[in-house]
């Protein structure tokens, strides 16, 4: 093949995800059957990474502690909570809002304002 | 003014579907879009609902006008439909001064935003003039081992004509993709590895693919909602409709 054809490197995001798919398909179904059930259990749960300040991981911790639940369980409840408050016009952010200095957002939240 | 040639060297491997789809995809976005029939089999003309008719041999043999010779199809769309006659045509351009700037000569005033080759499945000078004339080159191409060596003969041949310092693009398609079959995947995964950022996403196996030019209809037309237009399922993807937009964004670049 000739040199002088550009080469491009990085692979179309769709067709990776369509290798990443035929992948993930090929690994499951080289598994025994119980560990197939599980490892589509753990597909179908939606992981998310989000940042959190150190002391409020701490204080979530605690908590899940003496609830005996686990801290995903503790902050999916208190989010649907806390979310089900902001819809009903129960949680008003603006007091909140400072402006941001990342460009790809307006504002950031103060949680330190939430005990004022 | 973009040219865009559909080629590889193998038949049966989508290159009038995937050049009639992108072409009336195109018209849709409002790009004044001529298509060409280098093919002698005629299946654009007759993929629109329109009649084979000697467009490329009056181009190149009787030297009438583009105007004179395109076809009207849709809006935004015309045609130089092709013939038998194409092939005599051929003849033509062996025989005259030079061969491989004939498209380009033809081409250099056409009046449109975008100009599709349909190629035949053939490697002859009409190819070299094609490439000659292009910006950018899809190959569609099965996956299977055939198809994808074809891919390679119309690589080679774009290396000759990049040496004549004429610049040119291209970009892989993958066509009747079977998501089941074990080798499509393993063809997949070697296309991918030699050529990366070259292969577009695949356009499903989807008999309505097949029954469109039956009707004389575009894909866009017969059944925009199926998988060989929108993807597989929720992953939207592939299909044409994501090659449509990688089409636009080379006409763009």
């Amino acid at each position: 093949m000739n040199n002088n054809l550009n080469r491009r490197s990085a692979i179309d995001p769709a067709v990776a995800d369509i290798l990443e798919g035929a992948e993930r398909k090929k690994r499951l179904t080289s598994m025994p059957k119980s560990e197939r059930e599980k490892a589509r259990k753990d597909a179908a749960r939606h992981k998310v990474g989000l940042d959190l300040p150190p002391e409020l991981h701490e204080t979530l911790r605690q908590i899940a502690g003496k609830e005996q639940v686990s801290i995903s369980s503790l902050v999916a409840f208190l989010a649907n909570r806390g979310i089900k408050d902001y819809q009903a016009g129960d949680i008003d952010l603006f007091p909140y809002k400072r402006i941001s200095r990342c460009a790809r957002f307006e504002y950031v939240l103060m949680l330190d304002k939430i005990d004022e | 003014m973009k040219i865009i040639t559909i080629a590889n060297q193998k038949g049966g491997v989508g290159k009038t579907t995937s050049a009639v789809t992108l072409a009336h995809g195109l018209a849709l976005t409002r790009q004044r879009t001529l298509l060409v029939d280098l093919d002698p089999q005629g299946h654009v003309a007759f993929a629109l609902g329109a009649e084979k008719a000697p467009g490329l041999y009056r181009l190149i043999v009787e030297e009438d006008s583009i105007e004179q010779v395109a076809v009207h199809t849709r809006e935004n769309l015309d045609i130089i439909p092709g013939d038998k006659r194409t092939e005599k045509a051929k003849r033509t351009v062996v025989i005259s001064n030079f061969p491989t700037e004939i498209l380009s000569r033809i081409l250099q005033h056409a009046d449109y935003d975008v100009v599709i080759l349909d190629m035949a499945p053939s490697l002859d000078v009409l190819h070299v003039s094609a490439l000659m004339a292009s910006d950018w080159v899809i190959i569609p191409t099965k996956l299977d081992a055939m198809a994808v060596d074809g891919v390679n003969e119309v690589l080679r041949s774009m290396g000759e004509v990049v040496e004549r310092g004429h610049r040119l693009g291209y970009s892989i398609l993958p066509t009747f993709f079977d998501r089941t079959t074990r080798e499509t995947i393993v063809q997949l995964q070697a296309l991918v590895e030699t050529f990366r950022g070259h292969v577009w996403p695949p356009i499903p196996q989807d008999t309505h693919a097949r029954e469109a030019p039956a009707y004389g209809k575009s894909l866009w037309e017969y059944c925009s909602k199926s998988p060989a237009v929108m993807g597989y399922g929720t992953s939207l993807v592939a299909g044409y409709a994501s090659t449509l937009k990688r089409t636009v964004e080379v006409i763009c670049e």
